[in-house]
């Protein structure tokens, strides 16, 4: 799924290098709702990998081409025969859409004759908006499955359009989310990582769409909770298999990120008069302009970061030097609760005067490096 | 957790990795095989190239080119395989007698081992091994070397499953079991950040050398830059192939992918050959040898039933049934139960975690009498309060075995308790700690039921079964 838009003046993004949004960016965006610098850039369209590049914080991207041809194989085979393998998939999965027995009707959105960029995708945008009207109201002639969508939806405050891979429509006016994917289903199980994020992905499209569906005044309860995520069986390409996924977590988190990506006044006045630097700027320039600004803003790096976000490794080199617990991830932090730097840490465990909020994590490190030199000792067992 | 917090505040302090182990837990043998893979991003059930060998030699690599002729794909995984299944089933030339389940068996004096990056590259060979199992080639030599192959691949990547086991050596899992860096777990995936910690080149810090060896990838998986110039070169390769036959430009295209992965491979052999080097330096944990037993036995297992299941794939079974999986999960709650066992007692730091949770004591031994008929009384002045109730049976942890102590009473002293444990049964004096030295006693501890397997009937219950 892509997105073209027009962007708004955000003043602090000025100058940045831009990009279109796509579901990815905002997927990832959404593992990142609490960095304040991910959610000016998401809201500017900040091209981050842009501004990173050339310097020694360049994020190592890029799908693997051959992981993309195989993506791509998959889709195919999946579109053959006007859906035909995946209509069958849904029919045994869902009584509704089995209800509708042969009389099926495809809407081939992406092979509207409408002009290339912005203004295409408006009409399709238009058309997709009618499609899912005519499923929410229950029209005799809705659609099974929309092919091509775009969706339009208002991100920090300006209009984006997103591209959809592939939509379900069930004849009963629910409809459900599909996303096709080319990791395997092994014996029954495939990668939980690459699953979650799957349905991550499906989950923001529904919640997009139930976006749309409101702002027209249409149930949104339209979009069903259920989701599926279709995937080739085993060794062959060519076996897709549908698995049933409940995305209401997803849809919610979707939503939240949503409503997220309006920047509050604070932050605006906050950054007031600093901004993402120009792509063209020396390496050195562009960080110290980035640091600044991560300064001000506010960051939140944890390790996840790395998967997700072209600034991690400025962000992990800046936890690091601040010798801060967060590196170590989520759990370190949470279990020494109070503790913010390994240097504190060790402070506390060698005995030094614990806060009221650091009291319990100092006492744990003090057994701890008691034992733990005993142990070395060779005093123990 | 605040062992582990504590450790890595130390290794950020120290700027390089601390260990987290005295002895050396698993077992490195004088001369493993080693083996790199290196991922094909079409087919997650394919490899692009492996490399493998022992250390006195230089690897031999196998290229996968994803020829789309059947042919020439099962070729090349012939020769794979046939030099894979040499090298594995060497080790098992001189055998001895074993008893094992009330059998007497016939079995390797050594297992093999085969020393691998990552758990990724064990992922990659088990789902190598599920293709191959159902590959076929008209020529019954080439199906039958191929069949061979995936019986150990499969077997490989259960195996590795167990517990303690050390038949497949993952150094990054290894690693971390070992060290402690100031890295997440994330991180601590990729080997060679993780030996950057170890040992920083020089006066760096392990957190600089770290993110300069990101740059490598030990695989499966290449790093972003080096798929693209992967998939560049399949696709001149596609584009010989198609130009005809097997003439000097697919030959060109052929050796630039050659080229490719052996420069790939070879830091990530020079890495694996350096870590192995260094950790077999360490001294092993006394229990290792009981694990390399084990080990043994079920390697002379599989090589025993190796015809069976080359003959007939369909004894490869990839779902379990329910007996099958309850008789499984047993297996590996036994074993990983005894490991935690042996290791508390070999090492004393992997007796922390329990000390520190409050299930074990130590102190320094008051008094500990034995009488020759009514067992033993021992008196422990521990520094920390004891919160265990009376009643509980711990064991102490030189000798672990037989009946527990039980916590008879636990008065408070000062910061710490005084704790007094009775051994109802007569004890060898041996077997009990001495007055004047310090001792552990915790849960941990030898259990008959840690060595047998359960017993369940043939045929699962109706309530287990699938519908007919
Ligand atoms: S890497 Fe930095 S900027 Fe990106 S989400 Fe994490 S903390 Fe925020």
């Amino acid at each position: 799924m892509s997105s073209s838009d027009d962007i708004g003046e955000a003043p602090w993004a000025a100058r940045a290098p831009r990009h279109s949004l796509t579901v990815s960016v905002l997927a990832a965006a959404a593992e990142h709702t609490d960095c304040t610098f991910s959610k000016l850039a998401l809201a500017g369209r900040v091209n981050l990998e842009k501004l990173f590049g050339g310097t020694r914080y360049e994020p190592g991207t890029g799908a693997d081409p051959m992981a993309i041809k195989r993506g791509r194989l998959f889709e195919e085979i999946l579109k053959k025969d006007d859906y035909a393998e995946l209509l069958n998939l849904l029919y045994e999965q869902d009584a509704a859409l089995g209800a509708l027995g042969a009389d099926v009707r495809i809407a081939r959105l992406r092979d509207l004759s409408v002009p290339a960029g912005r203004s295409g995708l408006e009409v399709r945008a238009e058309a997709t908006r009618r499609e899912l009207a005519k499923i929410a109201r229950r029209d005799w002639d809705a659609s099974t499955l929309l092919d091509g969508a775009v969706i339009r939806a208002r991100i920090g405050g300006e209009v984006a359009y997103f591209e959809a891979d592939g939509l379900a429509a069930a004849s009963n006016g629910s409809l459900h989310v599909v996303e096709a994917k080319s990791f395997p289903l092994i014996d029954g199980r495939c990668d939980p990582v690459k699953l979650g994020a799957a349905c991550a992905q499906a989950g923001l499209y529904a919640a997009l769409v139930r976006a749309q569906l409101r702002e027209d005044g249409l149930p949104s309860e339209a979009v069903s909770d259920t989701g599926f995520i279709v995937l080739p069986k085993n060794t062959r390409l060519g076996r897709p298999v549908l698995l049933r996924q409940n995305l209401s977590f997803h849809i919610r988190r979707a939503e939240r990120l949503l409503s997220l990506a309006h920047l509050d006044e604070a932050v605006v006045q906050r950054i007031e008069g600093r901004s993402f630097p120009a792509a063209g700027t020396g390496a050195a320039e562009r960080i110290e302009g980035l640091s600044h600004l991560m300064d001000q803003a506010g960051t939140h790096y944890r390790p996840e970061c790395l998967e997700h976000c072209a600034a991690a490794k400025l962000c992990r080199e800046r936890a690091y030097k601040a010798g801060r617990l967060a590196i170590l991830g989520d759990q370190a932090s949470r279990e020494m609760s109070g503790v913010e730097t390994f240097d504190r840490a060790l402070d506390l465990a060698a005995g030094a005067d614990p806060l009221d909020h650091e009291r319990e994590s100092a006492r744990e490190l003090v057994r701890a490096r008691r034992l733990y030199r005993r142990a070395l000792k060779g005093a123990g067992p | 957790m605040s062992l582990q917090t504590l450790l890595s505040a130390t290794a950020y302090r120290q700027g390089r990795a601390v260990r987290s182990a005295l002895v050396r837990h698993r077992a490195i043998e004088s001369d493993p095989v080693f083996l790199v893979a290196w991922q094909n991003g079409f087919d997650p059930f394919s490899c692009a190239a492996i490399a493998f060998g022992q250390a006195h030699a230089a690897p031999e690599l196998f290229l996968m080119s994803g020829s789309r002729e059947a042919d020439i794909e099962a070729r090349e995984f012939a020769a794979a395989a046939q030099r894979f299944c040499e090298l594995f089933e060497s080790y098992a030339v001189a055998s001895s007698r074993v008893d094992y389940q009330g059998r007497k068996l016939e079995v390797p004096v050594w297992p093999a081992q085969v020393v691998i990056p990552n758990g990724a590259t064990l992922r990659l060979l088990g789902r190598i091994g599920r293709r191959l199992a159902g590959m076929r080639h008209p020529d019954p030599a080439v199906t039958a070397v191929l069949r061979r192959f995936a019986c150990h691949l499969l077997w490989l990547a259960r195996h590795a499953d167990l517990p303690g086991q050390q038949i497949v050596l993952s150094c990054t899992d290894f690693l971390n079991a070992h060290w402690v860096s100031a890295m997440s777990a994330l991180e601590c995936e990729s080997l060679f950040a993780l030996e950057a910690w170890i040992a920083p080149p020089g006066r760096t810090r392990g957190f600089e050398a770290a993110v300069a060896a990101e740059r490598f990838s030990a695989g499966p998986q290449p790093k972003p830059e080096d798929a693209q110039t992967a998939a560049r070169l399949f696709g001149a390769l596609e584009k010989a192939r198609k130009g005809g036959g097997e003439g000097p430009a697919v030959e060109e295209a052929l050796g630039a992918l050659r080229e490719f992965y052996r420069g790939l491979t070879s830091p990530v052999w020079a890495l694996l050959l350096a870590i192995a080097g260094r950790e077999r330096d360490i001294p092993a944990g006394a229990h290792l040898a009981r694990r390399i037993e084990r080990d043994r036995i079920a390697y002379g297992l599989h090589l025993e039933g190796l015809g069976r299941a080359v003959a007939d794939p369909r004894g490869l079974r990839f779902r379990e049934n329910a007996r099958a999986a309850a008789l499984r999960r047993d297996e590996l709650e036994r074993a990983a139960a005894l490991l935690e066992v042996e290791e508390a007692i070999d090492d004393p730091l992997r007796m922390l975690p329990r000390l520190l949770s409050g299930e074990a004591i130590e102190g320094e031994v008051l008094t500990c009498t034995v009488s020759r008929t009514d067992g033993a009384t021992a008196v422990l002045c521990t520094e920390e309060p004891c919160t265990l109730p009376p009643g509980l049976a711990l064991w102490w942890s030189g000798a672990p075995f037989g009946r527990g102590w039980e916590i008879e009473r636990v008065e408070a002293t000062g910061a710490g308790s005084k704790v007094t444990l009775t051994q109802p049964v007569r004890k060898d004096p041996a077997s009990c700690p001495a007055a004047g030295t310090r001792a552990v006693f915790s849960p941990l501890h030898f259990d008959d039921h840690l060595s047998y397997a359960l017993s369940l009937p043939a045929r699962a219950p109706w309530t287990h079964r699938p519908p007919a």
